[in-house]
């Protein structure tokens, strides 16, 4: 059965929906700078990539209440681009399915919340709690949108909502579900953001993944969403078919909690797993849309991964990272829609601030935004905490 | 192909309804000698969550004669509430300064299925899912699905959550335990897709649909509705079952036949991984065919968990 990809949605550091983000990578635009809209005691010292808008903004924009999480009003957003070709009440008639990945849920209520509650147990505002757990999002959002049928969430660190499109996939081959709402939402906290800080992974400036020079991640908030369904039902949905999924694969790095083995034996696994699961050699895939976090860690055991598996003749690659920042849990579904309109538009995303290519692995990505290149299969990589390696492979339909 | 479940691990605060951890307002597991499972220099390093999903862990592996799973797939509703709550007062009382990572690192919620992994030096699927109540059923679908598709012969699968004082203090004001205790418990299970002389029961389907009214979910889970049961698990306690469990009850005419497990496992979002073990238990009486979980939040969120005897 071919699985296809026939909706997309993002929200991000460089743009409120697609045509946007693509208008940024177009104009050579990141969206990284200090600290903006977060309440932080970093704010204007650290670089982040924040979704340009305040929570009111954003509420203005989606029509919805101010006090909901932000993650809520981020996924709303993204999910409703997504589905935005669907005919009205397809939940009707369809079986469906909405599959979100997520690290930390309504932290951002949380931590406010702790501020009173940490002075007297009583204090606070409870209802602000609601928000916390990882699953709220995804029900407030598909009560929102009327959607019925199975949801579910995600929480695998960095690879969450790549995960959510593996489980997509899966669910249609089963015939289990007819289309599929994948994909992720993460919003910036003090928590987040403090918790890379203490491990020091943090690039107070611009990030320079895959750079020799490279010091640290910029992170990142927002969500996006890709539709999956059979091309049998798109073609009865008369929808689109931007691409096809034909390669996905889950490993686990079994190495440290945090930090990725030397040799990226996670991410070897992962992309090999999905070249397999795809029928295809290394030498099919033209682009690697990388996971390239730009720390020290994470980029040399990617690369060294890739140099591996493809035995030095690397195709086409960059991280996307640069101009998003790292939205963790929505990292993998951004640059899944991202690697969807770069087989769709035949363009490829560049990679911000390169200069150095790292010591022994001769990885060069690429640095200018490039359009009329026909791609034929893309690779999207997702790493996270705890080992969790995600590939997926969409091709040209 | 057929999915079995193989073995089974259980960190709960009472196996039936004698032994019990049970003070006026919680119920705690009831931890089992860990220097059983791991050596003083591990268990150290190790989390109290990380620790109860390990041992369950193991456990369900040595039942089921399994060394290492091919899939590790872990269901929490709050994830590692005790790292959360530690690096968060830390982070608010110092000002964002002066923080020590080890609480964030362990924080994450996939913690539990990752040192699982660690522990076990496997690199096969690994998973977590976090969705509330149906945190446990999601990740049961996930390695159904992933068995039936033979990428995997068999998978680990486990329903988690930990009692906290903050979690308690926060879940009480929340109106959480309003008609249970508070509870907390690891239930982790193996599953198959070959029979051997490891076998519980059966699996035969795992269903979750959310934001339907129960009159909707009558027609669209009929599947169920229509099944031959001799035993139905629900959520409600005793002395007040809810509009959707009564709706559930009458429509498979289970008057007789139902189980209540809240007042063993207490409160908490995958309690029903505890119910899970009790519905695989049934098995035993070698007269009982079908056993059926029905579990529901909000008033619009179903899960159907259907078993048969091996």
């Amino acid at each position: 059965m071919e699985i296809v990809v026939t909706g997309l949605g993002i929200i991000s550091a460089i743009g409120k929906n697609v045509a946007e983000c693509l208008g940024s990578f177009e104009k050579h635009k990141s969206g990284v700078a200090p600290v903006q809209y977060l309440s932080t005691r970093y704010a204007g010292e650290l670089s982040v990539a924040e979704v340009k808008a305040t929570n009111r903004e954003l509420a203005n924009i989606s029509e919805l209440p101010d006090n909901l999480s932000r993650s809520i009003l981020l996924s709303y957003l993204a999910a409703k681009e997504a589905i935005a070709s669907l005919p009205e009440n397809f939940g009707d008639t369809y079986r469906v399915g909405f599959f979100s990945g997520t690290t930390v849920g309504g932290m951002d209520k949380t931590e406010n919340f702790f501020e009173e509650y940490t002075t007297d147990e009583n204090a606070g505002n409870i209802e602000d709690v609601k928000y916390h757990d990882c699953g709220k999002t995804a029900d407030h959002v598909t009560k929102q949108l009327g959607l019925k049928g199975t949801v579910t969430t995600i929480s695998t660190a960095c690879s969450s909502s790549a995960n959510t499109i593996l489980l997509g996939a899966r669910m249609i081959t089963h015939d289990q579900l007819d289309i599929v709402i994948a994909g992720g939402v993460d919003s910036l906290t003090r928590f987040t953001l403090n918790g890379f800080k203490t491990l020091q992974i943090l690039d107070p400036e611009q990030c320079r993944p895959l750079d020799e020079t490279r010091v640290g991640l910029n992170i990142g908030e927002g969500a996006a969403y890709i539709v999956l369904m059979s091309e049998k039902i798109a073609n009865e949905l008369q929808q689109e078919i931007l691409c096809k999924l034909t390669g996905y694969h889950n490993a686990n790095d079994s190495h440290h909690q945090t930090a990725m083995s030397d040799d990226g034996n996670g991410a070897f696994l992962a992309m090999q797993g999905a070249l397999n699961k795809s029928n295809l050699k290394p030498s099919d895939i033209s682009y690697i849309n990388m996971h390239g976090t730009g720390t020290r860690n994470n980029d040399k055991a990617e690369g060294l991964a890739i140099k591996k598996l493809f035995d030095g003749k690397y195709p086409k690659l960059s991280s996307t990272k640069s101009f998003t920042g790292h939205a963790l849990g929505a990292s993998g579904s951004i640059e899944a829609v991202l690697s969807v309109l770069a087989i769709k538009h035949e363009m490829i995303f560049p990679n911000f601030s390169f200069s150095n290519p790292m010591e022994g692995l001769n990885i060069i990505p690429e640095t200018k935004f490039q359009k009329g290149i026909k791609l034929q299969h893309v690779i999207s990589n997702s790493f996270g905490f705890g080992g969790n390696c995600s590939s997926l492979i969409f091709s040209k339909y | 192909m057929k999915i079995f479940i193989k073995g089974k691990g259980i960190i709960a605060p009472g196996i039936g309804d004698e032994i019990a951890n049970i003070s006026d307002e919680k119920r705690e597991c009831i931890e089992p000698d860990y220097t059983q499972f791991f050596d003083s220099r591990m268990l150290r390093r190790m989390s109290r969550i990380v620790k109860l999903g390990s041992t369950a862990a193991i456990m369900a592996l040595r039942d089921a004669n399994v060394e290492s799973p091919d899939a590790v797939i872990v269901g929490t509703g709050f994830g590692c509430l005790e790292d959360t709550s530690l690096f968060l007062r830390k982070m608010v009382t110092n000002k964002e300064e002066m923080l020590n990572p080890t609480p964030f690192i362990f924080s994450t919620h996939n913690t539990v299925a990752s040192q699982i992994a660690i522990l076990l030096k496997t690199h096969g699927y690994n998973s977590t899912y976090s969705h509330r109540n149906f945190s446990f059923e999601s990740a049961l679908s996930d390695a159904y699905f992933l068995l039936k598709e033979n990428e995997v012969k068999n998978a680990l699968v486990g329903g988690i959550d930990e009692l906290t004082e903050d979690s308690f203090t926060l879940l009480k004001r929340l109106g959480f335990y309003k008609k249970n205790k508070a509870g907390e418990g690891s239930s982790f299970f193996v599953l198959g897709n070959d029979k051997d002389e490891n076998c519980y029961a059966e699996l035969k389907s795992v269903q979750m649909l959310s934001n339907y009214n129960i009159d909707e979910i009558k027609t669209k889970a009929s599947s169920f509705l229509n099944e031959e049961i001799d035993a139905l698990i629900i959520g409600s306690n005793k002395e007040e079952i809810s509009e959707n469990d009564k709706a559930i009850i009458d429509a498979l005419h289970a008057e007789d036949k139902i189980i209540f497990y809240k007042h063993l496992s207490g409160e908490y979002p995958t309690s029903n991984a505890y119910a899970f073990s009790l519905a695989i238990d049934l098995f035993k009486n070698k007269d009982v065919k079908n056993t059926l979980i029905y579990n529901n939040y909000s008033g619009t969120h179903h899960s159907f968990i259907l078993l048969s005897a091996c």
